[in-house]
């Protein structure tokens, strides 16, 4: 369906398939296969659609929300986790899957983040400040990473598989080596966090973290200098360190204005890296970077997007996003029986020139 | 010398043009029309200490110093009163006064930075001291051409500051403070009960309000009634203006038709009833503590004009007099209505007479501004104040000043205004009308280390002066006479006295204790 | 003072203020502000001492993360709901020290508004929504100090707040600057509290000796009114500069400090029980910021708790020392938060549906007041508006609505809005 030969070109990005769901989704992954799509958001469903046929089935387990997906290469392992705690292991190509374990309690309160090292081992973490590691045949826990002094927004793998980062509310990065617990070192990305003296709350936090395909570079994705505990508006932000020596490299900004943190981040094989942003008024953005660069080398207005993966084939990106649906804003202005959740749409962009032959 | 001369120019114009009505002076016609509808005895004429407090405090926004109070208790010319009214009229601080009163009520304490506050103050106080016609002042509020680099003119503060961007608030501000009626609720219904107040009104207005041709035409549909209406620029009761459908290229004819800019031409004119009457209605009120349409922002059929024809004769007059305010304000300061005593005739009960009467005169509670410059007048260190240089952009604030955030008390007089402004003034966008004592007023007056500096002896200033009077009597006198612009009753001798002798060991401090009680009364609070 | 915004129906006021100059006089010198109501009620309130504690979390604290959580709805979030100390009733998780607690208190969840903004809903609601009656009507601290002069000279409006602190006169509205309130930056008191130190009570009692007898000369043949009035404002501040210790903080407990909180709404509500105790009467603890349109849930998880453990600490303290029988409490917002999550995964403005919390003084204990359907977006029981509200809470402190009204120069005007009444389900 996609020609495979087709050299990446972020200019060229076209929308390739849409996906929908009567809810506004906040995660997304593809399988390593690339034979399917993962989404979740602001219900309990976890749905998972098959990109060739578009077939979304639901599966069934968890009881919050569910914003955060991982996968496992072999076996065919997906886990998923929510916002009370649970963890669920599913078999992710069968026909109607169930949870092939789940664990209550795997940590207290929203599991924000998941993980999975190359030897098959599960990383997560949340509200509860501390990153755990687990078998992924069980469950069992095998490990705790503590140290971080606020929630733990995003978890990463290094490329070399032995170690990972994690970052958290207060802007810090922590690096830590995977098989002795030990905490490496930690990258400052603070400006992520915003306290004014008249918040109630903290503010803002490390929402994504991701390395490039050589573990080289380290980017970190929220936003900077909110203005408040309530609108929460701010700056989206990217800050780029080098991982060799720790050093902050960029600080990179959205082209188009958005107020809201960048959630979705992803580097292409090419090293271009691309983020995602949020916005309450209006459209927001995906754009796409060179790291060395601070400004957008190519920007697509979209609805605001809390997600990004990169396909197996490295030339689709998926964004998970809001789709408006009906009037929003305050008050009512509409019928009860009108009055409706906002949707949400798995957007697969893809990277290069679109084909003759899809053209219109 | 050039003052000499301002002065003779100023009384010139007085003696030329005295205002009348079929004959009679304005302020023959004034004591007429209070007398025939008292309805009960008036009170006695004040006495010439009241008077002269009264007048200073009114016309130049001050109480007087000592000499000039002995020095006008003494004097036996039966003009004298005419005299003093003239020589304030003429004075320097009838334009600062004036400005003061003005900004309060224009802007409403509202802030803005596009124009600085010192410009704004100084085109209103130049105004003042030109004698400059009210109308065209208010001419140049509605719309003044900005200046060839952008920046705007010092008038334009008026539609600057905080919450009157907002078009509504326009609306009814204009309405409120320059024509007298608060038409708010007609944006959204005609009046229910009021019938002058019209829907058509303030979408007439609001349309003349716009900046641009283009939207000289609005359409507005009311809450009860259904279906759409449409009004052009159009002032209460009057007839909408014309304006042409301009093309594009007509950028000269567009210039001209701005609504905005017809409506400072039409608005502030003899032959608006609602302006004369509501300018009249608040110069009055300036001077006797109430409006003849009191709230002053509410002129309608169903609250009509304690004296009507009144009402007309001085929007009259002061209407052919080219809306001259200086002489507008001296007619009532010369009229026997004014000069009444506050004490109410003796045979009434105290609460039997309504102020709508005017039979005895009407306390005014001293705004912010009369409150600074009489407290720094009265204990003496005005001088001292208005001699230390204010630095060019001060820090001070109220705000922070009394959250304890600058420790150092205010040295200059700019700082020490803005302290009493701080205190006493309403929030912005509440008239400054009635008398609000307010548990953060006596807080202030008792324990600002400021205020009680100020009552320490320094170099000039009262306390230090009283210091040097051995003689008890002597001291009162110059006591009250400073600070309460009269001599002391002898109950209040023996009352100083007393004290005087209990805190023998402490004198210095007592007198400053005597000169605070004064300070602090309500006789010193009020302009009575 | 005078703030006419949008004059409806019952603008004949000046109709009969113009009829009753003509027929008596002057009926508006005659009675003044003073006389409020009918004198043996006066008596008969002044009896009780009853306070009020009126808790405001500006912005718009969620109903669905609060007081009526629909786990497992289309908007009902990602947080669970526990059980309270009321069988069979349900708060968020997020409050879960107010959940024990919920046998003492009376939760609306069917609050019906109008107002969707905050410019207009923060005024409407604190001063009652009574209809516009051509005047601004007194913020409920400043109209309880004046339907209910209290027993003492404490100022009777205490406003505790983040940031500055002063005197806010425009709450009280029509009736006055003197019945505004006294609000105290962070808790602190205003600094002119202090008296300089060279200042002995003997000498401030002189000066002040010699102030009241200079107001009492200048009193003769002169309207008493304005003289009261300033008067009253001295007796005030030398009562507050008398209770200094109220605002000393190493008189507090560390058990306390740690039972509510070292976060603000902690250190205000501290500050709030310790000036009830003293017997203010009207104590009002705003915090701001709950206003969530991004990160709704992610800051109602770290903004509930803020008042949820204070908020419980304060009821447990208030029935230990006996004062739930006389001390009103509310814990509101001026509206609740859109069923609907937006594109920052925020909630909007929702006056359609809400909670509130009451307790104390005349509310009946453990009792949930309406209800909202499944998805918790609209009231499925009768609806209660401010109007209710303030007649409840009038009520609770023993005024009655129907029988007591304001007079401004002689116009009447009702203290509560007259299509309404109390919300009979709270009401002990």
């Amino acid at each position: 369906m996609i020609a495979m030969q087709t050299a990446l070109d972020v200019t060229k990005t076209w929308v390739s398939q849409t996906l929908e769901h009567e809810r506004p989704l906040t995660c997304c992954r593809f399988s390593p296969c690339g034979k399917f799509l993962v989404g979740t958001g602001q219900d309990e469903k976890v749905l998972r659609w098959d990109l060739e046929t578009g077939e979304k089935t639901s599966l069934i387990g968890h009881q919050s929300w569910v914003d955060s997906v991982a996968f496992q290469r072999d076996p065919k392992r997906l886990f998923t986790a929510d916002f009370h705690g649970t963890i669920c292991c599913w078999q992710y190509d069968a026909a109607q899957p169930t949870p092939i374990w789940s664990q209550a309690d795997a940590h207290a309160g929203w599991i924000r983040t998941l993980a999975v090292s190359p030897d098959g081992k599960l990383l997560s973490a949340g509200s509860d400040r501390v990153i755990r590691l687990r078998s992924a045949e069980q469950g069992n826990l095998l490990r705790e990473f503590s140290g971080h002094e606020n929630y733990v927004f995003s978890l990463v793998m290094h490329p070399d598989g032995k170690r990972f980062v994690s970052g958290d509310l207060f802007g810090k990065v922590n690096e830590w080596d995977i098989a002795s617990g030990e905490l490496l070192r930690t990258f400052d990305a603070s400006p992520l966090h915003t306290r004014g003296d008249d918040f109630l709350a903290d503010v803002g936090g490390v929402r994504s973290l991701a390395f490039d395909a050589e573990g080289k570079r380290l980017a970190c994705g929220g936003m900077t200098d909110a203005k408040s505990n309530a609108f929460c508006p701010g700056n989206p932000a990217v800050l780029v360190f080098d991982v060799e020596s720790g050093e902050l490299l960029q600080m990179l900004r959205s082209t188009h204005t958005s107020d809201g943190p960048i959630k979705g981040l992803a580097f292409l094989s090419d090293g271009t890296l691309a983020g995602h942003a949020e916005n309450l008024n209006g459209e927001s953005s995906l754009e796409f970077w060179n790291p060395d660069q601070s400004a957008s080398i190519h920007v697509l207005k979209r609805q605001s997007g809390y997600c990004l993966d990169l396909h197996p084939d490295g030339l689709r990106l998926a964004a998970a996003t809001f789709k408006p649906f009906g009037r929003g804003g305050n008050g009512r202005h509409t019928m009860p029986e009108e009055y409706t959740s906002h949707h949400g749409e798995i957007t697969i962009f893809s990277l290069f020139e679109k084909p003759a032959a899809e053209a219109t | 010398m050039r003052r000499t001369v301002n002065v003779l120019i100023a009384l010139a114009v007085v003696a030329c043009t005295p205002m009348t009505v079929l004959g009679q002076s304005l302020r023959e016609v004034i004591d007429r029309e209070i007398e025939m509808h008292a309805g009960g005895a008036l009170s006695l004429p004040c006495d010439d200490a009241s008077f002269m407090r009264r007048v200073y405090l009114d016309l130049v926004g001050q109480i007087p110093v000592a000499d000039e109070v002995r020095q006008f208790l003494a004097d036996e010319d039966p003009a004298k009163r005419e005299k003093l009214v003239d020589r304030l009229l003429a004075s320097d601080d009838y334009p600062r006064r004036m400005q003061e009163f003005l900004t309060a009520m224009l802007l409403e304490r509202r802030t803005d930075a596009t124009v600085p506050n010192p410009e704004w103050e100084e085109y209103v106080r130049l105004s003042i001291a030109d004698n400059r016609p009210w109308n065209e002042l208010v001419a140049e509020l509605l719309f003044s051409e900005p200046r060839e680099d952008k920046q705007p003119q010092p008038p334009e503060k008026f539609f600057l500051v905080s919450g009157r961007t907002d078009m509504h608030q326009k609306t009814r501000d204009v309405a409120r403070l320059l024509l007298g009626r608060d038409i708010m609720c007609s944006q959204c219904h005609d009046h229910p009960t009021v019938a002058d107040y019209t829907q058509a009104d303030y979408f007439g207005l609001f349309t003349f309000l716009q900046e641009t041709p283009d939207k000289a035409i609005a359409e507005f549909e009311s809450v009860f009634v259904a279906g759409k209406k449409t009004t052009g620029p159009r002032l209460p009761g009057g007839d909408a203006i014309e304006i042409p459908t301009l093309e594009q290229g007509q950028e000269e004819e567009s210039h001209k038709f701005r609504p905005r800019l017809l409506l400072s031409a039409a608005l502030p004119k003899a032959d608006n009833q609602l302006f004369k009457r509501n300018s009249a209605n608040r110069f009055w009120y300036l001077m006797m503590g109430r409006g003849l349409v009191h709230p002053l922002d509410l002129h309608h059929e169903k609250n009509p004009p304690s004296h009507p024809e009144l009402l007309d004769a001085l929007a009259d007059s002061f209407a052919e007099s080219g809306f001259d305010i200086k002489q507008l304000l001296r007619e009532i300061a010369l009229s026997n209505s004014y000069q009444r005593s506050s004490q109410l005739p003796d045979d009434t009960g105290e609460n039997a007479v309504a102020p709508t009467t005017y039979l005895a005169s009407i306390p005014k509670p001293l705004t912010p501004e009369q409150m600074a410059w009489a407290v720094m007048q009265a204990t003496g260190n005005l001088p001292t104040l208005l001699a230390a240089p204010a630095p060019e952009k001060s820090d001070f604030t109220y705000n922070d000043y009394i959250n304890g955030r600058i420790a150092k008390m205010p040295d200059n007089f700019a700082d020490a205004m803005s302290l009493f402004v701080g205190v006493f003034s309403n929030a912005p966008g509440e008239p400054e009308v009635e008398f609000n004592p307010a548990l953060g007023h006596s807080l202030f007056l008792m324990n600002e280390p400021l205020i009680l500096d100020w009552l320490k002896p320094k170099p000039g200033n009262l306390v230090e002066r009283l210091t040097k009077l051995d003689e008890n009597e002597r001291l009162a006198e110059e006591l009250y006479l400073n600070v309460l612009t009269r001599l002391p009753t002898e109950e209040e001798q023996v009352e100083v006295n007393e004290y005087l002798q209990r805190f023998q060991n402490r004198r210095a401090e007592a007198l400053g204790e005597l000169a605070w009680a004064l300070i602090a009364s309500a006789e010193f609070r009020l302009n009575h | 003072m005078y703030e006419y915004q949008c004059n409806s129906p019952q603008h004949d006021w000046s109709r009969r203020q113009i009829l009753g100059g003509l027929a008596g006089g002057a009926i508006g010198a005659a009675t003044g502000l003073a006389s409020m109501f009918e004198p043996a009620v006066a008596e008969e309130i002044r009896k009780q001492q009853r306070q009020v504690l009126f808790v405001w979390l500006d912005g718009g604290v969620s109903q669905l993360e609060t007081w009526d959580p629909k786990p497992n709805t289309e908007f009902g979030g990602p947080f669970r709901a526990i059980p309270t100390s009321i069988p069979g009733v349900h708060f968020s998780e997020l409050v879960p020290e107010t959940a024990k607690r919920a046998d003492k208190l009376a939760v609306v969840r069917a609050m019906s508004t109008q107002d969707e903004n905050h410019s207009t809903g923060v005024p409407r609601v604190q001063r009652g929504d009574p209809k516009n009656r051509g005047v601004t009507y007194p913020f409920l601290g400043s109209a309880l100090a004046k339907l209910r002069p209290p027993q003492n000279d404490l100022p009777p409006y205490v406003w505790i707040k983040p940031g500055r602190g002063g005197f806010i006169w425009q709450d009280a509205g029509f009736l006055g600057a003197q019945y505004g309130a006294l609000a105290l930056g962070e808790g602190r008191p205003p600094i002119h509290i202090n008296r300089p130190a060279a200042i002995t009570d003997e000498i401030d009692d002189a000066r002040q000796q010699l102030r009241r007898s200079i107001n009492d000369r200048y009193r003769q043949r002169r309207r008493s009114s304005d003289i009261d009035a300033y008067e009253s404002s001295y007796d005030m501040a030398l009562q507050l500069m008398q209770r200094r210790d109220l605002f000393d903080d190493s008189l507090l407990s560390p058990q306390d400090i740690e039972r509510y909180g070292t976060h603000p709404l902690g250190r205000h509500l501290l500050q709030a029980r310790r000036l009830l105790e003293a017997g203010v009467q009207f104590v009002k603890v705003n915090s701001y910021h709950w206003d969530t349109h991004g990160d709704n849930f992610n800051m109602h998880l770290a903004l509930v708790p803020q008042i949820d453990k204070p908020f419980a600490a304060m009821i447990d303290d208030l029935d230990e020392r006996g004062m739930l029988d006389s001390v009103l409490v509310v814990l509101m917002s001026e509206f609740g938060r859109t069923p609907k999550i937006n594109s920052r995964i925020g909630r909007d403005h929702w006056p359609e549906a809400w909670s509130l919390v009451l307790a104390g003084c005349g509310i009946k204990r453990g009792v949930i007041a309406g209800k909202t359907t499944p998805n918790g977006a609209w009231c499925d029981s009768d609806a209660y508006d401010i109007g209710h509200l303030f007649h409840t809470i009038f009520r609770c402190l023993g005024i009655d609505p129907t029988n007591t009204e304001y007079h401004n120069n002689g116009q009447p005007l009702p203290i509560a809005h007259d299509d309404c009444g109390p919300i009979a389900e709270v009401m002990a």
